[in-house]
């Protein structure tokens, strides 16, 4: 394998796990955020 | 004063009176339409005149606010108006602190959320409506739990412009506390403007009362701010707001409800849990992000390299290409490279393979004799490396064979400048004397640059070089004798070069020589074509000047099995077909009439006019195509096919 189809695969690679951790991550995160909303109303009211 | 079943505006019944404010009496009442409980306030006669102006009624009553009790009418009857509004159910939050009852920081931050938001929306209206008496006593909390700011008595305008001097010491603020003496003293009101924030500092000091249980002030007394209190079970964050609102200069709270909204909306960002999860977002984001960059940077890298090492492929491609003789080929080739949009960025970072690539091309144009074309390559080359002293060299020649005398003296010198070697230097001399046909000089030079080297590829340069000379002066023989010289002292990597030579040589010879030596001559081409073909990589025109020498020499089986098994190598080149075809005439020719059949001879014919359809379409010709179909036509006329 050539060090351009390396570079190409790697930053496929790259680009595509970006890609997944900032759709997983979103969701995750906005799970985490609806609690946080609660949790925080319960303990502010606000 | 109303009496109890007084029925006001044929709208409202009295009930009872519940109250008494600095303002006015306060009854409750019955509404007949509505069907519900409303409080009717009257406000005291001095105020009369200036209620009147039925826009600021309308304004109270076009009031909406889930926190505000909603006005319903000003009813005038005399000299007395009176206000109609919801009745609010619960307590005052005077009534809890006089019971001593204390609250919780989220509680009470959901009031002052609830009240600041009523403020906004006052302040918000057009034009601002200022309440100016915000105190416990007139902040209800219904059963729902939820606040309502009632009293407006005081609450017409903004800018401080009203001549009104009522107020509630302990939570008015210091403003709204001196614009009243001014007032009292018979001064403009106007020289001390009371604004929104008047509002705002009587929220905080009603929130002050209910967090320590003591009025901010008291017997004229201010109290210390709450974060020098010890021992309140609220967050030093929610005592600074407090402090912040009950700033005594206007300039230093909270410029507006809403920036005092903002901040309480803030404390969830200092919450350790919401920190964490904001921490965490951002840890996505960016990482994830970042993998994208890095991502789309490395295959723009990738797709770089990969484009470069495309380009060496192809490059490599066209050097093994130029070591065979196939220079229409090479030329193509390397003018395809060169143009390829894909490859430009490539070649403008590297000059030296471009100027490489041109010079292959001109080489090939060399070999052809084309030598306008040459130099033009060569040149083209030069303007990408100029200094190379093999280009100058070579550039130099070309410009002597195409008769540039005084051009070619000035590549040399630019050569001799680079530093071109010695016997470089004498090919070149050579070539200019050939040029001016001085061959004995020419000859001279010749000889210096073959016996001036060690190096393989120069001494067998300077060997074909010498060798044309020898075919332009007409010495064929000497050509011969010379090659025949270089065969036996070439380097195995420059004897193809040499052997095509010597073949295409020996062959000329043997074409206008006497009968003697053309058997000789061809047998000697014949030795080197076979010797071509049983090399690594044979050229096309290696295989088929074979089979044209054995043609020649009358061998025709051996010429069509060359041709046949050529066939294989190359099957969608017409020159093999026509060749086959041509040879199979000349056959049959010389078979008795009975015996001949050209059939075959025109199976070839028809597969060579099938490739040929392609070089004919792109504006070539060959003239031994035409004599083919000449020859087949013949037949065709004299019935053989």
């Amino acid at each position: 394998m050539t060090y351009g189809e390396i570079l190409m695969i790697c930053g496929a690679g790259l680009a595509v796990l970006g890609l997944l951790i900032l759709v997983i991550g979103a969701i995750v995160i906005n799970g985490k955020k609806k609690s946080l909303k609660q949790k925080l109303y319960d303990k502010y009211g606000l | 004063m109303l009496r109890r079943g007084e029925i006001l505006n044929n709208t409202y019944e009295v009930m009872e009176e519940i109250g008494q404010g600095g303002a006015g009496i306060v009854y409750l009442a019955w509404h007949l339409r509505l069907q519900k409980k409303v409080v009717i306030k009257k406000i005291k006669d001095a105020f009369g005149g200036r209620i009147s102006e039925r826009r600021e009624a309308d304004i109270l009553k076009s009031l909406h606010h889930k926190y505000l009790p909603q006005v319903y009418d000003f009813v005038q009857m005399g000299d007395s108006v009176f206000t109609v509004m919801d009745y609010i159910e619960g307590w005052d939050l005077l009534k809890y602190i006089q019971r001593g009852q204390t609250f919780s920081e989220r509680q009470l931050l959901i009031w002052m959320r609830q009240l600041t938001e009523v403020l906004e929306y006052l302040h918000g209206q057009k034009p601002a409506i200022v309440h100016s008496d915000i105190k416990p006593s007139n902040i209800m909390i219904t059963p729902e739990g939820d606040v309502c700011l009632i009293d407006f008595n005081v609450s017409f305008g903004d800018g401080g412009t009203r001549g009104i001097s009522g107020y509630s010491q302990r939570y008015a603020s210091p403003e709204q506390i001196y614009r009243s003496q001014v007032i009292r003293k018979g001064g403009d009101p106007r020289t001390v403007p009371v604004d929104r924030r008047t509002d705002i500092f009587s929220l905080g000091a009603s929130f002050y009362h209910v967090m320590t249980g003591y009025p901010p002030v008291m017997d004229g007394v201010a109290g210390r701010p709450l974060s020098e209190w010890s021992g309140l079970p609220y967050s030093r964050w929610f005592l600074g707001v407090i402090d912040k609102a009950m700033q005594v200069n206007p300039k230093d709270r909270y410029q507006s409800a809403s920036e005092l909204l903002g901040d309480l909306l803030n404390i969830r960002k200092r919450d350790a849990d919401y920190k964490r999860v904001r921490a965490q977002e951002k840890a996505v984001y960016i990482s994830g992000i970042f993998c994208i960059l890095a991502g789309v940077i490395c295959l723009f890298l990738g797709g770089k390299q990969l484009n470069r090492e495309h380009f060496q492929d192809e490059y490599q491609a066209l050097e093994e290409m130029a070591q065979t003789d196939d220079y229409d080929a090479v030329v193509s080739t390397g003018v395809d490279l060169l143009n390829n949009k894909k490859y430009s960025g490539v070649l403008e970072d590297s000059q030296e393979e471009k100027g490489n690539i041109l010079y292959m091309i001109a080489n090939c144009y060399f070999e052809q004799d084309d030598y306008s074309q040459a130099v033009r390559f060569y040149r083209e080359a030069l303007d990408c490396s100029d200094e190379n002293p093999e280009y100058y060299r070579d550039y130099g020649i070309a410009l002597a064979r195409h008769g540039d005398v005084g051009e070619a003296k000035a590549a040399l010198n630019s050569a001799i400048e680079q530093g071109l070697g010695q016997s470089q230097i004498y090919l070149v001399q050579a070539e200019i004397a050939l040029a001016q046909d001085n061959y004995t000089e020419a000859v001279s030079f010749f000889g210096q640059a073959i016996d001036g080297t060690e190096d393989s590829y120069d001494k067998s340069r300077a060997y074909l070089l010498c060798a044309r000379a020898y075919r332009a002066m007409g010495d064929y023989g000497q050509e011969i004798t010379l090659l025949k010289e270089a065969e036996q002292q070439a380097d195995s990597r420059y004897l193809p070069s040499i052997l095509r030579a010597l073949g295409a040589a020996s062959t000329r010879y043997g074409a206008q020589a006497g009968e003697s030596e053309r058997q000789t001559s061809y047998q000697e081409a014949l030795r080197c074509y076979e010797t071509l073909v049983n090399l690594p990589s044979p050229s096309f025109n290696d295989e088929m000047n074979l089979a044209v020498v054995r043609q020649i020499l009358g061998d025709y089986q051996g010429a069509q099995a060359q041709l046949l098994s050529m066939e294989q190598t190359y099957p969608d080149d017409y020159r093999v077909y026509m060749k086959l075809a041509l040879l199979e005439c000349v056959i049959q020719g010389n078979l008795s009439e009975n015996a001949r059949n050209y059939s075959q001879a025109d199976a070839w014919y028809q597969k060579a006019e099938q490739y040929y359809a392609g070089v004919r379409n792109s504006g070539k010709s060959d003239d031994e195509m035409q004599e083919l179909e000449n020859v087949i036509q013949e037949l065709k006329n004299k019935g053989w096919l």
